[in-house]
């Protein structure tokens, strides 16, 4: 029977865009803001959010003036031709790099903290293909699967803040705002590193079964990032201090301990969350790996991607082992921030030159 | 189907009227005949085809009136012999008097076999036919055939009557609250059981045959102004396809028309109570009645469905919901309770409280296997256990199920194979597969626990996620007759989240689930 509620529907676009944002960046985020931001942290990260949210809504514009191409094909035709494939390689290559980096994360945090024995290969290839299986369904089953798997995630961090917040002593904020606006400003780009992965709007509006409510769905799906990066960041803050938390390496597993006290059903807590985290991260590499084969395939001129993920499965995974060591892996996260972030602020460019070149929305031919 | 194309093929209808007549009929020769007038012919047709079966009754006589040769044939069995009697051996053979010439002036003609179809015959339902094959099939389902010398028409009189399995409680979706009359395997008692509840003129009732041997009555049921019309033309599609000989069962029509074969749960549900079949009609479900099974199917369905019970309408809303979440709780408890019970003792025994990691350790203490061959072995003892008790006369079951009970429960642990938790974990399983009210549901999802006890065994709770990554993509990416098998979950559709986890009131559904996509949403008009 043909379906006819076929394409995303505006919560599946809202949820897949919360489901790529939220996946190993929920292990690091309060290190990562009170290192840059110091106590101010918990409004950084929600400022940095609302930033994210501003250029997730360009995108969303951007991408509304071409209804029915992702941006590798739209961005042939503002840029041109080699311009505009040169933009769509580089954003195939940041989605593939990226989810090898998560990968990678994501096998050495297992190691540490759930499977010290287990070889990070054998981690690294179940999740590659768990990924296979997902993305081999195509984005419908992409969608369903990020349905399901939002409420164990959220109601994961939920509680981890919840079970915390009795214990937060406000104290620990009094040095807010001391020094100025100054790091507070220049602490919002870094972390709004964090909330990168809302780059999958450039491709979900020709999916999308009601394209006019694109702007609203996918913004919204912002809002769930910022509700649970920003109380982990508050909780850290008031719980650990800045100085303890900018030195951990997994402050929200410290958090997630500390809840298995309060608790007396289980004895850590921290087990359960990590089991839970995996939900995360595996929505957030498929569909990364999703983005890039799409762009590949796109790239070629071809429809099907189905065959591409076969070839791009093994090149994930070379990537995802290649680092040797922690440095090479902080390298290679800082250079797919800066891509990263420099691909979801090139659609203010992009939109400026459709508009000057009157190409999309209406002017299309 | 090929035999249609078989049939309109004009060669082979020649070559198959020249191996016609008396030759004894071959089993694959396809018994298509025109009839001829000489009641000797017809006879001899009928008889080609039946004289070696023993059921097969034939009774030639004479019409009382005029003395012409007639002759009945009908399967002893299938028929109901006084009504043969009654009304038409005895008003044919014995109305020689006025009544009969009466009869025959008022018909204004000596045409016999007017006569007998408009004055003689005193039976209910009547068909004629000139197709010796449409004959033979009425006469294999219970009709009785009444041929008349002179005519190349055969009356077909519906004399049907055979012993039949009265109406009793279905046996596998009993309630403690609701109605206790449950299909049985005759089609028309069933679908009457359907009008009884359902009144509407709309309601309608179609009938194909299928199996080219069995010619087993298949009927569909839907409600017309409800039901979406793009989901019957697809079932129609999906019956038009089949060609087997015979279709055995409900269950195996199930298999013939499902989407995907590579999946342990059931995207047909199927039951065995008219209250639910026609509450799924009026959801906009299409339901499916095979003749001889008392199991109906109904299209779509979703994967929620699996968990609901009449009961749950027929009780106040706050307490069905909890049941409801009962059931849901349990089936996650079916699943994953001896995979995440093997993880955490192997892999992460920080994640229990400490006086209970140590108490399990303790009872550990004698037993010689790890515990995944340990789960292994009782998981795979208790299946035998289940099945043993299924397949056994009631009482033996019974003695089955405390034997094994009190060998498992304690001889094992006693003799130090096993655990005691072990044994709780295996029961409290065994326990919360049983909750889930839909059978086929319940094997399927119980057969999942053993892949998952394996890859928990080799990868802790991470083996455990995978488990339960793969399960969800596996029901995301399966569907029902074009609906997604996780709705109302995925895709999220809020309003049929009231009949969900939760039960919401009776008055607030005012709309019926889209899950069918019925063409009329409104199912309430009050405050």
């Amino acid at each position: 029977m043909k379906n006819k509620s076929q394409g995303l529907s505006n919560s599946q676009t809202t949820v897949i865009v919360a489901m790529n944002i939220i996946g190993f960046a929920v292990l690091f985020i309060p290190q990562n803001a009170t290192e840059l931001a110091g106590v101010d942290g918990a409004f950084v990260t929600l400022s940095a959010g609302l930033v994210s949210m501003f250029l997730a809504g360009l995108i969303v514009i951007l991408s509304s003036r071409f209804p029915n191409e992702t941006v590798i094909e739209y961005s042939q035709r503002i840029l041109g031709k080699p311009l505009g494939k040169l933009y769509g390689a580089v954003i195939a290559t940041h989605a593939l790099v990226v989810a090898s980096h998560v990968l990678r994360g994501f096998a050495d945090a297992m190691k540490v903290l759930l499977l010290p024995k287990t070889p990070l290969e054998i981690i690294m290839i179940c999740m590659l293909l768990l990924c296979l299986y997902c993305i081999h369904g195509g984005i419908s089953t992409i969608a369903k699967i990020c349905e399901i798997f939002t409420f164990p995630i959220l109601s994961i961090i939920s509680i981890t803040i919840l079970f915390n917040l009795p214990e937060v002593q406000m104290f620990r904020f009094r040095e807010a705002f001391s020094s100025g606006l100054t790091p507070f400003i220049k602490g919002i780009p870094g972390v709004s590193m964090a909330y990168l992965g809302y780059e999958i709007l450039f491709f979900l509006i020709p999916f999308m079964k009601n394209k006019k409510s694109a702007l609203l769905s996918g913004t919204a799906g912002l809002v769930l990032p910022i509700f649970v990066y920003t109380g982990l960041v508050f909780v850290a803050i008031g719980l650990i201090g800045t100085i303890t938390t900018s030195e951990l390496v997994y402050p929200t597993i410290h958090l997630s301990r500390r809840v298995g006290t309060s608790l007396s059903f289980v004895e850590r807590f921290d087990i359960l969350f990590i089991a839970f985290w995996i939900l995360a991260v595996f929505t957030t590499v498929t569909i990364y790996l999703y983005m890039s084969a799409l762009s590949f395939t796109r790239l070629i001129g071809l429809r099907n991607y189905k065959p591409f993920i076969f070839m791009i499965l093994p090149v994930t995974y070379i990537l995802a082992i290649l680092p040797q060591n922690i440095a090479h892996i902080n390298i290679l996260t800082k250079v797919t921030n800066y891509t990263g972030l420099s691909i979801a602020a090139s659609s203010i460019p992009l939109i400026v030159l459709s508009v000057i070149r009157k190409k999309g929305d209406g002017h299309n031919g | 189907m090929k035999k249609i194309k078989r049939k309109k093929n004009p060669k082979n209808r020649e070559v198959i009227e020249e191996r016609q007549a008396p030759k004894p009929p071959s089993e694959e020769r396809i018994s298509y005949s025109q009839l001829s007038k000489s009641i000797n012919d017809n006879y001899e047709k009928f008889q080609a085809f039946l004289k070696e079966s023993t059921d097969a009754v034939f009774r030639r006589f004479r019409l009382g009136i005029n003395g012409i040769d007639c002759a009945i044939v009908y399967i002893d069995g299938l028929t109901d012999k006084t009504v043969i009697i009654e009304s038409i051996l005895r008003p044919m053979m014995l109305t020689v008097s006025d009544e009969g010439k009466d009869a025959e002036s008022r018909s204004g003609t000596d045409n016999a076999y007017d006569l007998v179809l408009n004055y003689l015959v005193a039976a209910a339902e009547i068909k004629e036919t000139d197709n010796l094959d449409e004959a033979m099939l009425s006469v294999m389902s219970g009709e009785t055939a009444l041929i008349i010398d002179g005519y190349n028409r055969i009356i077909l009189i519906s004399t049907r009557g055979w012993p039949v399995r009265g109406i009793s409680e279905p046996e596998t979706e009993s309630v403690i609250r609701g109605a206790k009359e449950g299909f049985t395997e005759t089609l028309r008692i069933n679908t009457a059981l359907l009008r009884r509840k359902c009144k509407d003129p709309n309601m309608v009732v179609r009938t194909v045959r299928l199996g080219r041997r069995s010619k087993t009555d298949i009927a569909y049921v839907y409600i017309k102004g409800i039901t979406n019309p793009l989901l019957i033309e697809e079932l129609e599609e999906r019956l038009n396809r089949i060609d087997i000989d015979q279709v055995i069962d409900s269950g195996h029509l199930e298999q013939l028309i499902q989407d995907n074969s590579m999946t342990t749960l059931p995207q047909i549900q199927s039951t065995e109570r008219p209250d639910k079949a026609v509450a799924n009609l009026m959801e906009g479900r299409v339901v499916i009645l095979v003749d001889n099974s008392p199991f109906a199917l109904m299209i779509p369905t979703t994967f929620s469905q699996l968990f609901q019970s009449p009961e749950d309408y027929s009780e106040r809303w706050i307490v069905s919901s909890g049941i409801r979440a009962l059931r849901w709780i349990s089936s996650f408890l079916a699943v994953f309770t001896p995979a995440v019970y093997i993880a955490v003792v192997t892999y992460h025994p920080g994640l229990i409280p400490t006086r209970l990691a140590l108490s399990i350790a303790a009872t550990r203490d004698g037993v010689p296997f790890p515990s995944i061959i340990e789960a292994l072995l009782m998981e795979t003892t208790i299946e035998l256990l289940r099945e043993s008790g299924a397949r056994l006369p009631g009482a033996i079951g019974q003695t089955i199920g405390i034997v094994g009970g009190l060998i498992i429960g304690d001889a094992a642990v006693s003799a130090g194979i096993t655990s005691p938790i072990m044994v709780i974990v295996v029961a409290l399983t065994a326990i919360a597969s049983f909750v889930i009210p839909t059978y086929s549901a319940a094997i399927g999802l119980r057969i999942m626990r053993f892949p998952l006890m394996i890859l928990a065994g080799i990868l802790g709770l991470y083996g455990v996620m995978i488990g339960f990554i793969i399960i969800n993509i596996h029901l995301a990416s399966i569907k029902s007759f074009g609906m997604s098998y996780m709705t109302p979950q995925a895709p999220t559709i809020f309003q049929d989240m009231k009949d969900f986890i939760i039960r919401a009131p009776a008055r607030s559904m005012k709309k019926r689930p889209i899950q069918a996509y019925p063409i009329d949403m409104i199912r309430m008009d009050m405050d």
